[in-house]
């Protein structure tokens, strides 16, 4: 009772919704895009976790480790998100594509995938970001294109 | 014009060159890029090549060989790929990576130009 309090707390003072297992918020992940956050895994060694979050801060898939919150980091990816879409808007007014967060113990990529979500890719700080690059931005554009059709009840076939 | 674009304009005067890219292996990312082509894209070359330099550091490593890269030679059945990790104090942690159509080229010769390339790149 006092956790659903206070994430009701964290709610007001943050206005990222908090999910409350209690009332079915906390929905399941999407296995599709789990499914390719998985197979990106497994293609760059030096990928330590990955993230998609709607554009509201709710979360659609994870492969984190176990030691960052899922939730906290949609919320922070969406804000991320929209941070860089104002960016982009004053800068240069296009379409946002991605943003890299270098730090001594490595990177955090937050790629647009389409208009409403975003996929953050976590990697080690000995990446090769320009394979990150390589491999990453088709899986933003294949959750994009699978988000669009998951909206509308259409299917395509999946990522080779 | 700036020595990384002379010297990517250099590397594709070189007989038989195809494609010519300055890479920092730190980050697989390329510093800049000249020539390639539908069938050689040489931003997937950039990255792709790091893992080869970092890999072959990484095993010098292992084996205690205390010594530098000049080049690395990657034959095709019908292409030279060059390596060549940049020794100056400026251009540590890049390479130069020339792609060669091996019909028109001169190994020889392409090596010898590279390393003149290499001395005089400044970044």
């Amino acid at each position: 009772m006092t956790k659903r309090r206070l994430g009701g707390l964290r709610e007001r003072l943050t206005k990222v919704a908090m999910s409350d297992p209690a009332h079915g918020l906390n929905r399941v992940p999407d296995p599709v895009v789990l499914a390719v956050l998985r197979t990106l895994r497994g293609r760059l060694p030096q990928l330590t976790g990955s993230l998609v979050a709607s554009s509201d801060g709710l979360l659609i898939a994870h492969d984190l480790p176990a030691s960052i919150e899922p939730e906290g980091m949609a919320a922070l990816a969406a804000s991320e998100l929209s941070l860089s879409q104002r960016m982009v808007s004053i800068a240069n007014d296009g379409a946002f594509r991605e943003v890299v967060v270098q730090s001594t113990n490595g990177y955090a990529v937050i790629y647009a995938a389409g208009s409403t979500a975003s996929l953050t890719v976590l990697a080690d700080p000995g990446a090769n970001v320009g394979r990150l690059h390589l491999e990453s931005r088709p899986v933003a554009h294949h959750i994009a294109d699978h988000l669009v059709d998951a909206a509308s009840g259409t299917q395509r076939p999946a990522l080779p | 014009m700036s020595n990384l674009d002379l010297a990517l304009k250099s590397m594709m005067a070189v007989d038989g060159a195809v494609g010519a890219a300055v890479v920092d292996y730190n980050s697989g990312m390329a510093l800049g890029i000249l020539g390639g082509s539908k069938t050689l894209d040489l931003q997937i070359a950039a990255a792709g090549n790091t893992e080869v330099v970092r890999a072959k550091l990484r095993t010098m490593e292992q084996l205690g060989i205390k010594e530098e890269i000049e080049d690395i030679l990657i034959t095709l059945s019908a292409q030279y790929h060059i390596i060549r990790p940049i020794t100056g104090r400026k251009g540590k942690g890049l390479f130069l990576y020339l792609a060669l159509d091996r019909s028109r080229a001169n190994l020889a010769l392409a090596r010898h130009h590279l390393k003149g390339i290499e001395e005089e790149i400044e970044v």
